[in-house]
C-alpha cells in the first residue's frame, strides 16, 4: 500500500510525466528536433523520481544497503540528468499561456523572485565550487554516524536526498551548454574531460572503500537482519559496487554525449 | 586537410598521462627490484599487489601514450572524430582508477593474468568484488582503446576511401605495379592495421572477460580452465604488441624528423604491415609450451609464427630504420638518441625474443627472469623510447624551447640505465633465476643489486627530462593552432 506522502509524490510524477507527454506530442514553442529529446527526458525523470520515492525500491532501500544505493544513484545521476536534458520550462510555456491570467501574473513574480534568489547562490554554480559541494555532500552523508542517523530518522534521511539531487543538479549543469551563463559553463573538451574525470573517480573512490571493506560500517542494518553480519556485509559490498562502477559508467556515457 | 588543434591537445593529454603513469608503475617496478636485491623488504603480498599493478598499468601506459603520438602523428592528414578519442580518454582514466583502486585498497595480487583458480579463489586474500573490479577496470580499458580504434579507422578509410585503399591492397596484390597514387602515408597504414586488429583484441578481450563477469555473478559454472588461459594469453600477447604496432606509426614519423628524409610508402612496408593483420594472432602460442596438454599444433604454429613475426619488425622498424638513417647526417637531440635507442632496443629484445620462441630454449628460459628481460626490452627501450621521442619533440616545438646538453645526456642515460636495467635481467634468466619470485635467494641476488643500480641511472634520466616535459607542457597545450607541415613526420 503505499503512504499518503506516496500517493501524492506519485500524482505529481505522473503529472509532470505527462506534460512532458503532451509537451512531446503538442509542443509548439521547442525546436522540433530537440523536443522529443527533451520531453523524453522529463519523463524519465520524472519516472525515476517516482520509482526512487514512491515504488517498493523505497522500502527495499530501508532494509538494503545496495537497494539504497541504487535509490542514490537515481538521485546523483538519473534524475538530475534527465532533467537537464530535458530543460523543462520551455516545455511548460504552452500550458503556462493557457491559464487564467491571474495564475499566470502570481507565477511570473514568483518566478522573477526566485530569479533573484538564484544570485546568492551564484557562486556555488561554478564549476569547482559545483564539484566540491556534490562530492562534500555525497562524502559526508556516507560518513557511518550520519548514514545511520538518515536511516532512523525520516527527516534526516528526506534532507539527505534531496541534498544528493541538488548537489548534483549543481554538479551536471555546467556540462550543459544550453542558455547558462558564461562564469558557470564547462568551456572546452579539455576542461569537461578533467570534470567529469575527477567526479567520476570522487564517487568511485568512496564506493571502493565501502564495496572493499571486511566488515559492516553502516550498523543500522544490522538490526534489519537479525544481526546476521555476513548478509549485512555482502549487501554493503554490494552497495559500494553499484556506486563505484555505475558513477564511473554514467560519466562514460556523458562523455560520449556532450563531446565535441 | 587542416590541423586541428582540439586533436594535437587530446594527443598531449594522452601521452602525458601515459608518461605519469609510466613513472608511477616504474617507481612500484623500482620497488620490486629493491626487494628482490634484498634492499627493501615488505611481504610477498605486497609485493604481488605491486607486481599487478606494475604490469596492468605498465601496459595501459604504453598503449596511451603511443596512441596519444598516433593521434597527432595522423592529425592534419586524417580526419579524426574528437568525440571518441576524449570519450575514450574519459573511459581510460576511469577504467586505470578502477584498477588502481581494487589492487590498493581491495588487494588483489593475482598478477595480471589472473589465471585459474585466481582471481576469484584467492584463500581469503583479497574479496571477490575486488577481483570483479580489476576486470572491470579491465574491460573498460579495453573499450576505451576500442574507441581509439574506431576513431583511427574512421578517419584512415575516409581519407582512403575505402578500407581496401587504407590498406594498400592494389598495391600489394599488382606487387608495386598499380595504385601508387591512392597510396595510405605509412603512419596512415599502421594505423588502419593496429585498428583492425585492435578491433579483433577487443573481440578476444570479451570472450575472455564476459564468462569472468557471469562466473562472478554465479550465473555461470566453471569453464574449461585450459580454454580460459588460452583465450587470456591470445587477449595479452595481442594487446601488448598492439601497442608495439602502435608506436610503430609514431617511429615512421619521426624518421623523416630527425633524418630530413621522406618516408614514403614502399612495397616491404605494405607488405610487412599486411602481414601483420594475421601475423598478431598466431605467436600466442609460444606462452604455452609448458603446458603439455595442449594440442601439438597450436604449439608448434606458436613457434613458427613467432619467427615470422620478427620479418614485419625487422624489415619496417629495423632494417628501413636504419637505412633511413645510414648517411642521413642525423645530429644527435633528444628525439634521435631515443630513437637510436628504441632501435637498438628492438633488435636486442627482438633476439632475446626470438631465442625464448624456439621451444629448446624455452624449456629451459621460460619460468625465469629472461622473459621479463625481453618484455622490458621492447617496451622501455622501444615502445616507450619512440613515443617519448616523439612526445619531446612535439612539446619542444609547440612551447617554442630547446633542448641542452643536459638533455642530451639525460636521453643517453636513459638508454644506459635501461640497456643495463634489462641486461641484468637477461643475465639473472642464463643463471636459471625463477621470475615472479617476490623473495630471491641470497645468491640470485647480485644481478638483483647491479639492476637496482641501473633503474637509478633510469630514473635520474626521466627526472631531468620529465621536469622538462612538465615545465613546458602549459605552453605546450596552448601553442600555436598549426604545426609546420614538414614537423609532422608525414
Amino acid at each position: 500500500m503505499l503512504s499518503a506522502a506516496g500517493f501524492y509524490l506519485t500524482a505529481l510524477t505522473l503529472s509532470l510525466a505527462s506534460i512532458g507527454l503532451c509537451a512531446l506530442v503538442n509542443g509548439d514553442t521547442v525546436h522540433r528536433r530537440g523536443r522529443s529529446w527533451r520531453s523524453l527526458g522529463l519523463i524519465v525523470g520524472t519516472l525515476a523520481l517516482a520509482l526512487a520515492l514512491a515504488s517498493p525500491l523505497d522500502e527495499l532501500a530501508d532494509r538494503y544497503f545496495s537497494a539504497h544505493m541504487v535509490e542514490h544513484e537515481l538521485f546523483m545521476y538519473t534524475i538530475p540528468l534527465a532533467w537537464l536534458a530535458a530543460d523543462p520550462l520551455p516545455l511548460l510555456v504552452p500550458g503556462f499561456r493557457r491559464l487564467p491570467s491571474r495564475w499566470r501574473r502570481s507565477i511570473g513574480d514568483a518566478s522573477v523572485r526566485y530569479l533573484s534568489l538564484l544570485h546568492y547562490v551564484d557562486g556555488l554554480r561554478r564549476p569547482v565550487a559545483a564539484f566540491m559541494l556534490s562530492a562534500s555532500v555525497l562524502w559526508v552523508w556516507h560518513t557511518p554516524t550520519l548514514y545511520d542517523l538518515a536511516l532512523r530518522n525520516p527527516l534526516a534521511h528526506t534532507l539527505e536526498h534531496a541534498s544528493f539531487l541538488g548537489t548534483a543538479i549543481l554538479y551536471w549543469q555546467p556540462l550543459f551548454n544550453g542558455k547558462h551563463r558564461e562564469s558557470i559553463r564547462l568551456r572546452s573538451n579539455g576542461q569537461r574531460t578533467l570534470y567529469l574525470v575527477a567526479g567520476g573517480m570522487q564517487s568511485g573512490i568512496l564506493g571502493a572503500l565501502i564495496a572493499l571493506k571486511d566488515h559492516v560500517i553502516y550498523t543500522g542494518y544490522l538490526a534489519q537482519h537479525s544481526a546476521n553480519a555476513r548478509v549485512v556485509l555482502a549487501d554493503q559490498q554490494l552497495g559500494g559496487a553499484i556506486m563505484w562502477f555505475s558513477g564511473a559508467a554514467f560519466c562514460c556515457a556523458i562523455a560520449a554525449l556532450i563531446m565535441k | 586537410m587542416d590541423h586541428n588543434i582540439e586533436v594535437t591537445r587530446i594527443a598531449l593529454l594522452n601521452m602525458i598521462t601515459g608518461f605519469v603513469m609510466f613513472l608511477g608503475m616504474g617507481l612500484l617496478g623500482y620497488a620490486m627490484r629493491l626487494e628482490q636485491a634484498g634492499f627493501w623488504n615488505f611481504d610477498p603480498s605486497t609485493f604481488y599487489e605491486i607486481m599487478t599493478l606494475h604490469g596492468a598499468g605498465m601496459v595501459t601506459a604504453a598503449l596511451i601514450v603511443a596512441a596519444g603520438g598516433l593521434i597527432e602523428v595522423l592529425n592534419g592528414s586524417t580526419p579524426l572524430n574528437t568525440r571518441l578519442l576524449w570519450t575514450a580518454y574519459v573511459v581510460g582514466s576511469l577504467a586505470f582508477a578502477i584498477v588502481l583502486l581494487a589492487v590498493l585498497v581491495g588487494g588483489v595480487g593475482a598478477g595480471w593474468t589472473m589465471l585459474y583458480p585466481l582471481p576469484y579463489h584467492s584463500l581469503g586474500e583479497w574479496t571477490i568484488t575486488a577481483a570483479v573490479a580489476v576486470y572491470v577496470g579491465y574491460f573498460l580499458t579495453a573499450i576505451a582503446f576500442l574507441l581509439n580504434c574506431i576513431a583511427f579507422l574512421r578517419g584512415t578509410v575516409s581519407a582512403a576511401g575505402t578500407l581496401r585503399k587504407a590498406l594498400a591492397f592494389e598495391y600489394l596484390f599488382s606487387f608495386g605495379r598499380s595504385g601508387t597514387d591512392r597510396l595510405p602515408s605509412p603512419a596512415q597504414l599502421v594505423a588502419t592495421v593496429v585498428s583492425f586488429d585492435g578491433v579483433a583484441t577487443v573481440v578476444v578481450g570479451c570472450v575472455w572477460l564476459i564468462p569472468r563477469f557471469l562466473q562472478a555473478g554465479g550465473l555461470i559454472g566453471s569453464t574449461d580452465p585450459l580454454f580460459v588461459k588460452n583465450i587470456l594469453v591470445l587477449y595479452g600477447h595481442m594487446i601488448t604488441n598492439l601497442a608495439m604496432y602502435t608506436a610503430l606509426g609514431v617511429l615512421l614519423a619521426m624518421l623523416p624528423i630527425i633524418t630530413g628524409r621522406e618516408l614514403k610508402t614502399s612495397l616491404p612496408l605494405v607488405v610487412a604491415l599486411n602481414l601483420v593483420l594475421f601475423v598478431l594472432f598466431l605467436p600466442f602460442g609460444h606462452h604455452l609450451y609448458q603446458d603439455f596438454v595442449e594440442p601439438k599444433v597450436l604449439l608448434f604454429l606458436g613457434e613458427f609464427a613467432s619467427f615470422a613475426s620478427t620479418v614485419p619488425v625487422l624489415l619496417v622498424a629495423i632494417l628501413g630504420g636504419l637505412s633511413t638513417i645510414y648517411r642521413s647526417g642525423m645530429k644527435w637531440s633528444v628525439p634521435s638518441i631515443l630513437i637510436s635507442l628504441g632501435l637498438w632496443g628492438w633488435a636486442f629484445g627482438g633476439i632475446a625474443g626470438f631465442m625464448d620462441a624456439a621451444i629448446p630454449i624455452n624449456q629451459v628460459t621460460h619460468n625465469t627472469m629472461w622473459v621479463p628481460g625481453h618484455f622490458h626490452t621492447y617496451y622501455v627501450l622501444g615502445v616507450l623510447a619512440f613515443a617519448f621521442a616523439y612526445m619531446y619533440y612535439l612539446i619542444n616545438e609547440r612551447s617554442g624551447q630547446h633542448e641542452t646538453i643536459f638533455s642530451r645526456i639525460a636521453a643517453w642515460l636513459y638508454g644506459i640505465g635501461g640497456a643495463g636495467f634489462v641486461i641484468m635481467f637477461l643475465l639473472s634468466g642464463a643463471l636459471s633465476v625463477p621470475r615472479r619470485y617476490a623473495e630471491h635467494d641470497p645468491t640470485w641476488r647480485l644481478p638483483d643489486q647491479i639492476s637496482v643500480a641501473f633503474v637509478g641511472v633510469l630514473a635520474l634520466a626521466l627526472l631531468w627530462l620529465g621536469g622538462e616535459i612538465f615545465l613546458r607542457f602549459r605552453r605546450a597545450w596552448s601553442g600555436p593552432s598549426a604545426m609546420p607541415q614538414a614537423s609532422q613526420g608525414r
